[in-house]
């Protein structure tokens, strides 16, 4: 009897092969791509958008939670930790009235104090708002992101830099080891020893009782209710937690560009991430992963093109919806059933 | 000080008007169709802007052959958008959710094509109407009262037309019960795109009016969306008169909060006000689902 939940125990927890591949394959990337390149740039940002599309996608995909405010968390961990961490005379100088809030906090504080903010916030929209139907939801995060855009602007006394950029955020820093922006190599490998501890909770989160109530949820709604799971509760705590895990995200993106704008709430960034969501397909963890990757290097690639890299960007989404609607997580799982019954056929020849 | 209040007031009134017959064009999809359009404000600024180049190319059009050109050209936008997009994922599951995302994609592309054809320059269209009417001591703006009158005849036909009409009440039946509508023998498919044209024809309309106050921009029809979005979300989806309702409600604290305090403060007060009266109604004033 013990030892078969030690088994299950272990069968729900064991992180799968694809991950270490995956990790081994990112360890080494700055060796390829060159250290200290863009192109190292460019997948720092893609595993900060890697983490967020996760904690976006629990919410959606698994929780059922049809939530727009994944970048409004984002952005309010990000300014949390910034006014925090920042010394109060840096903040006199960039406008501010009041230095209350300048604590000038170790990095590794501010960064956990602004998740605990965005925490909050979520907790404080997802108590009113988790009761509600599914579009109401979708309705009520995505005024959170539009009202926040007034909150930053309004706020210039307290320091968020109202229309213009709060700066002089310090560069992380732990241990006496610091990451200033050039460092791209070392804030590549703090980035990617972030980002697998948020991969490793997301699977955490999904292989939990937390993830089978969701999933009893979603199979049979009536019946699971009837025996008494709760979805509110747990519809809750996951709103919280995502927005826990974006709001630090959001923190360590601070720390690394040491300035922030109001161009984090616009519409490019959250429909980027939103791409990349639904292109890894809905409940599907981890193929948003892939896709933050693909989506960050093809944006990239696009830039140039201007005004069709949106063009380009809408018509991926409309057909992939319609060709694939499982997203890249949907392809690989045809493409792999195909392969395994074109073997399985093959052998079957080979008998006869 | 009573003179301006008025006049704020009566500001709200008519933006109200206008944001009406933009949350009827999202609420009588919704509530017909089931879907939501995130394309929706890219549509409506999309209308918009061919009005302006209507203007901008012929002299001698006028806002009634603005109406008259476009709101053919807009339903016919619609039908196909139902064609193409939501009727092949009309048939799978999770048809909803992958719909929305689909008319996300689409609005990215429109707000791509306009950008691309008109540049990102704010333009603006000319006034309705130039001149003002004095009652007693004051004088109301003639386009805010041509926009009011424009946008209460909107709703008036679309209510008749749904209560009266042969296609708008296939249109009410598909929404009360899909099924029975089509045991019955309605042709399912083509009432979602006629509503699908209706309501892109009711974007079109709200669009050209809103223009004809505000500057048209290429990612402007996203704040649109989303205060459309709030003033259906407060009526009650699907729900007609609550969405009538919920803009009076809307557009006037609006004007007040725009002349009070400013108008970032407007979505703040707006997601108060939404969230205040989902936690009491949660369905909306006059919501049905």
């Amino acid at each position: 009897m013990g030892s078969d939940r030690m088994k299950t125990l272990i069968a729900k927890t064991r992180v799968p092969r694809e991950y270490f591949i995956f990790l081994g394959v990112a360890l080494l990337l700055p060796v390829f791509v060159g250290f200290n390149g863009h192109l190292v740039h460019i997948f720092i940002m893609a595993f900060i958008w890697a983490i967020v599309a996760c904690n976006w996608n629990l919410m959606m995909g698994y929780a059922g939670i049809f939530s727009f405010g994944q970048i409004a968390f984002f952005t309010i961990g990000a300014y949390a930790t910034g006014i925090l961490t920042r010394s109060p005379e840096a903040a006199v100088a960039a406008g501010a009235s009041t230095t209350v809030f300048f604590l000038g906090m170790p990095p590794w504080l501010g960064i956990l104090a602004g998740g605990i903010v965005a925490a909050a916030v979520g907790f404080l929209i997802g108590l009113p708002c988790l009761r509600l139907k599914g579009i109401y939801v979708a309705l009520v995060t995505f005024a959170l992101h539009e009202a926040l855009i007034a909150f930053i602007i309004a706020g210039r006394p307290i320091g968020t830099g109202g229309a213009t950029n709060l700066t002089g955020i310090p560069p992380f820093s732990i241990g006496g080891l610091v990451f200033p922006t050039v460092a791209r190599t070392q804030w590549y490998y703090l980035i990617l020893g972030i980002g697998f501890l948020m991969f490793y909770i997301t699977h955490r989160v999904i292989h939990s009782s937390i993830g089978s109530a969701f999933v009893a949820l979603r199979d049979a709604e009536d019946y699971a209710k009837s025996l008494g799971v709760d979805d509110y509760k747990y519809k809750l705590i996951v709103f919280t937690l995502s927005a826990l895990l974006t709001g630090i995200a959001g923190g360590f993106y601070a720390h690394y560009m040491q300035i922030l704008s109001l161009r984090l709430l616009g519409l490019d960034i959250f429909l980027l991430v939103m791409i990349m969501v639904i292109i890894g397909g809905l409940g599907r963890f981890p193929g948003e992963v892939v896709a933050a990757f693909v989506f960050t290097y093809l944006n990239e690639l696009l830039r140039p093109l201007d005004v069709f890299r949106a063009i380009i960007l809408g018509a991926i989404v409309i057909v992939t919806i319609i060709l694939a609607p499982g997203g890249f997580a949907g392809i690989f799982k045809s493409v792999a059933s195909h392969i395994k019954r074109g073997f399985a056929e093959r052998t079957l020849d080979s008998k006869q | 000080m009573v003179h301006q209040l008025i006049e704020v007031f009566l500001c709200g009134v008519t933006i109200a008007a206008v944001y009406a017959v933009a949350a009827i064009g999202l609420s009588l999809l919704y509530g017909v169709s089931q879907i939501f359009n995130y394309g929706y404000g890219s549509l409506l600024m999309l209308m918009a802007y061919f009005a302006w180049l209507l203007f901008a190319k012929f002299s001698w059009v006028n806002y009634g052959l603005a109406f008259l050109i476009l709101i053919p050209i807009a339903f016919l936008i619609g039908l196909i958008i139902d064609g193409a997009i939501a009727r092949p994922l009309r048939r799978r599951e999770n048809w909803q959710i992958t719909t929305i995302l689909a008319t996300l994609g689409l609005g990215i592309m429109v707000d791509g094509f306009i950008l691309l054809f008109f540049g990102p320059y704010g333009k603006s269209l000319p006034e309705l109407w130039g001149g003002g009417i004095d009652i007693g001591a004051y004088t109301i703006d003639g386009s805010r009262l041509v926009m009011l009158l424009i946008s209460v005849c909107v709703v008036i036909v679309v209510e008749r037309f749904l209560c009266k009409s042969r296609y708008g009440m296939n249109m009410r039946a598909v929404s009360q019960d899909m099924v029975g509508a089509r045991i019955v023998g309605l042709r399912i498919n083509r009432v979602f795109g006629y509503t699908f044209g209706l309501s892109t024809a009711l974007a079109g309309v709200s669009g050209v009016l809103l223009a004809s106050v505000y500057m048209l921009s290429p990612e402007g029809g996203w704040a649109l969306f989303i205060k459309g979005f709030v003033v259906v979300a407060l009526g009650g989806v699907g729900s007609l008169r609550g969405a009538l309702y919920a803009a009076l409600i809307l557009g006037v604290a609006e004007s007040f909060i725009q002349w009070g305090i400013g108008p970032v403060w407007v979505m703040p007060f707006w997601l108060m006000i939404l969230i205040a009266v989902l936690s009491v109604r949660p369905r909306g004033l006059l919501g049905i689902r």
